[in-house]
């Protein structure tokens, strides 16, 4: 049930429902008159949408090209045509040995799944909305209108297919014109003049003459290979098998097209209707099969089978262009070693960024800034070239600790005069007699960076200490001396 | 672990062997483990100093192999001397260097020739994550060497590592926080480096980086050609480890130097040490 204009409507009802006579759009009091029993639940459009959304992801077992249809059939559109889901099928029906046979198999893996689906289809999706929705019925759950036949086909139709208001249809009907046929036999001008651009735009649609642009769920891969088992399998072994096969195709068209991969989904469909989705990403474009199954081999460890896997599909989500390498002739390697190595490096990066997770996997950038904690960057190694940056810092600056400890630990130091060199300081409760100590060395806090640690509002003054053992530390002082609060240090690192 | 087998024969195994048969056993074993040294000389690298370089059989640090470093921050240090040292002899490559800790300081590397560009930080989150790296990155011909810093490794896994470095040539350092609980026996050298109070010098300031560099062990250790054992009694048996030198980390030669003799001296300029590569 749902609100509409200050009263509470039947939003959809199930066949028993139907069977009783309720039929959506109907007031809820009449409703119940008719059958006091009634179990009602309150519309959730949003969650029927999100449930689309995953049929549309589940759907792209048949296509890559798959969309939620965004007009709801709930109040507006007058009654029970019900929500859509568009599938492109181009260049995909060969595969399921011709467009009936790929309906038949969408509507029978639906009905599994107790979901009672009609499809049409059609050159046009306005003509595919009209045959899925009033050219089926129980009996016929699917209906093709062949190409050069789609003014027969719509001809006998309702005006109500060509996805109006319920006010216009009214309208349409109050003149007699009921089938999409007797639209066909009048002349625009005065439909457009009475009714607004909206018939003419539909009817347009519906025939091919106007385009009607729908956006996909995702946009379609353009290098996809997919493979489909006469039985659904479970061994890992079986998959790994399967990915190498589609790996290999991939590759091939890769090739073709110039490209390599940086990103890659390789999706399970399992028996049951759900799926499971894995992704790799490259630090450099490639399409070399047997580096991307490697990085698939990591992940695919924890891959739940279910009840078998009845299709599995490879799609490139991200491609850069990678131009033909000439390898080599007889044993003679024509690319600089220097390439080679890079090569094996950018492999070994995406094995580990795959296996450990892409931020622990960095490379380190210099970043200007005197303060320690801020003067190195890590960035993803996955997505950071290898470039050669100055980390010789200013000249004569005093050394920096091999380890920098990412949060200071606070000390108590003993210094004879109150801004001299520490003599001792006391660290985990231990006393660290100071044996030689060089500084200070005044770090100013950056005043133009308003956020940051805390701990960096303050000057520093940084010490070098050695202690009896000859085990060097860095320690600071925080804050510029004041005769009335004793200052603040912490340790923030070790030297070699 | 070796492909060449060594044969013996012996028509009653109840006999005790004869010395000459062990003493041929001897010769082939040496000859073996030679060819093995010889074929790594060229990616061996020096110390910056002969003596500690004659004490190692191959003449310096081989490349081709797995080095257990224990310490602290000194065996950081040293750890990227030697990785430095290896980016020199290998004009390119990366250093893969995987620890769980985030507290590596690149600009501190820096400071002993290491070039932090060529690293790549791998944070693993647990032990076995760790080794798992260290593998993949001695798999990978283009890097120069793997470091690793690890706290427990089962021998198995220290196994896998040497005979990974020592088929693809990399250079894997192990570095053990504090004092290991168990060494890596598979190890071809296992080194102490700790922190000693630097030599004195004129002025206000510290001294170069001084350690206590102890190789605890080295295996074809008899095999070295140190003429001191040559000439000592317990020829064939191996030397008696752990041996000690305090050295300094000198920035001009980009290796080590000897510091003992310059302990109690007054600064005066160093004298430069050979390197061999």
């Amino acid at each position: 049930m749902t609100q509409v204009h200050g009263g509470t409507r039947i939003a959809a009802a199930n066949p028993a429902a139907e069977a009783a006579g309720i039929v959506p759009g109907q007031p809820l009091a009449d409703a119940r008159a008719l059958y006091p029993g009634l179990a009602v639940h309150p519309a959730a459009p949003a969650e029927d949408l999100k449930a689309l959304d995953l049929l549309a992801g589940a759907c792209t077992r048949f296509t890559p090209w798959t969309a939620v249809d965004p007009v709801w059939g709930g109040g507006a559109m007058g009654g029970s045509l019900g929500a859509g889901l568009w599938l492109d099928i181009t260049g995909c029906a060969h595969l399921f040995g011709g467009e009936a046979a790929l309906l038949e198999r969408l509507i029978g893996w639906l009905g599994r799944q107790n979901i009672n689906a009609r499809a049409g289809l059609a050159d046009t999706p306005g003509a595919a909305w009209a045959l899925a929705r009033h050219a089926t019925d129980d009996s016929v759950p699917f209906t093709i209108a062949e190409p050069g036949t789609l003014r027969q086909h719509l001809a006998g139709l309702p005006v109500a297919s060509l996805r109006l208001e319920a006010a216009v249809v009214e309208g349409l009907d109050r003149l007699g014109l009921r089938r999409i046929g007797d639209l066909l036999e009048m002349p625009r001008g005065p439909l457009a003049k009475r009714f607004g651009g909206v018939v003419l735009k539909r009817l347009d649609q519906a025939l091919g003459q106007a385009d009607e642009p729908i956006s996909p769920r995702r946009p379609p891969p353009r290098h996809v290979a997919r493979l489909a088992f006469a039985e659904p399998i479970g061994r890992a072994e079986d998959i790994a098998a399967g990915l190498d096969r589609l790996l290999d195709r991939l590759c091939r068209g890769l090739e073709t097209a110039g490209e390599g991969a940086r990103q890659l989904d390789f999706i399970l469909y399992r028996a049951d209707g759900t799926t499971e989705r894995r992704t790799v990403g490259t630090s450099r474009p490639s399409r070399d099969p047997r580096h991307l199954a490697r990085l698939f081999r990591d992940k695919l460890d924890g891959a739940d089978p279910g009840f078998g896997i009845e299709i599995m599909a490879l799609a490139v989500a991200r491609t850069n262009n990678l131009d033909e390498k000439q390898t080599g002739l007889a044993g003679w390697t024509l690319e600089p070693a220097k390439d080679v190595n890079q090569a094996d490096t950018a492999r070994l990066v995406d094995r580990l960024s795959g296996k450990l997770g892409a931020r622990n996997v960095t490379r380190v950038r210099p970043v200007e800034s005197h303060l320690p904690e801020r003067a190195g960057r890590a960035q993803w190694a996955i997505s950071t070239p290898n470039t050669a940056s100055d980390w010789k810092g200013p000249e004569r600056r005093p050394p920096r600790p091999v380890e920098l400890l990412p949060q200071p630990l606070p000390i108590d130091v003993m210094a004879p005069v109150p801004d001299g060199l520490p003599v001792m300081f006391r660290w985990r409760r231990r006393q660290y007699k100071v044996a030689r100590a060089e500084g200070p060395e005044r770090i100013a806090p950056e005043w133009w960076r308003t956020e940051g640690a805390p701990f960096s509002r303050h000057v520093r003054d940084y010490y070098r200490l050695e202690d009896e053992g000859g085990k060097r530390y860095w320690v600071y002082r925080e804050g510029l001396y004041r005769p009335d609060c004793p200052p603040d240090w912490y340790l923030h690192g070790f030297f070699a | 672990m070796q492909s060449q087998a060594v044969r013996v024969h012996h028509e009653d195994p109840r006999q005790a062997p004869n010395s000459a048969v062990l003493d041929d056993l001897k010769t082939q074993i040496r000859t073996i483990e030679r060819g093995r040294a010889a074929v790594a000389a060229e990616h061996v690298l020096s110390l910056g100093d002969e003596t500690l370089d004659r004490a190692l059989p191959w003449n310096g640090l081989p490349g081709h192999g797995l080095h257990e470093i224990s310490g602290d921050a000194a065996a950081i240090g040293f750890a990227a001397g030697l990785m430095a040292g290896f980016g020199r002899i290998r004009a390119n490559g990366a250093v893969l260097w995987c620890q769980r800790e985030r507290a590596l300081y690149p600009q501190g590397l820096a400071a002993f020739g290491f070039d932090p560009d060529r690293m790549i930080l791998a944070h693993g989150a647990n032990d076995t994550d760790i080794l798992w790296a260290l593998e993949e990155g001695l798999r990978t011909p283009g890097l120069i060497g793997v470091v690793g810093r690890i706290s427990k490794i089962p021998p198995i896994s220290a196994r896998r590592l040497q005979l990974a470095a020592e088929e693809s040539g990399v250079m894997c350092l192990l570095l053990r926080p504090g004092t290991p609980h168990a060494p890596a026996g598979a190890a071809l050298t296992r080194w102490r480096v700790t922190a000693m109070p630097g030599a004195p010098i004129d002025g206000p300031g510290l001294s170069p980086p001084s350690w206590n560099l102890e190789l605890q062990r080295c295996r074809l250790g008899e095999a070295g050609n140190d003429n001191r054992s040559a000439a000592s009694p317990t020829l064939g048996k191996p030397r008696a480890w752990p041996r000690n030198w305090e050295v300094e980390w000198c920035d001009e030669t980009g290796g080590l130097a000897l510091a003992a003799g310059l302990r109690d001296r007054p600064v005066e300029p160093r004298p430069r040490a050979d390197r061999i590569h």
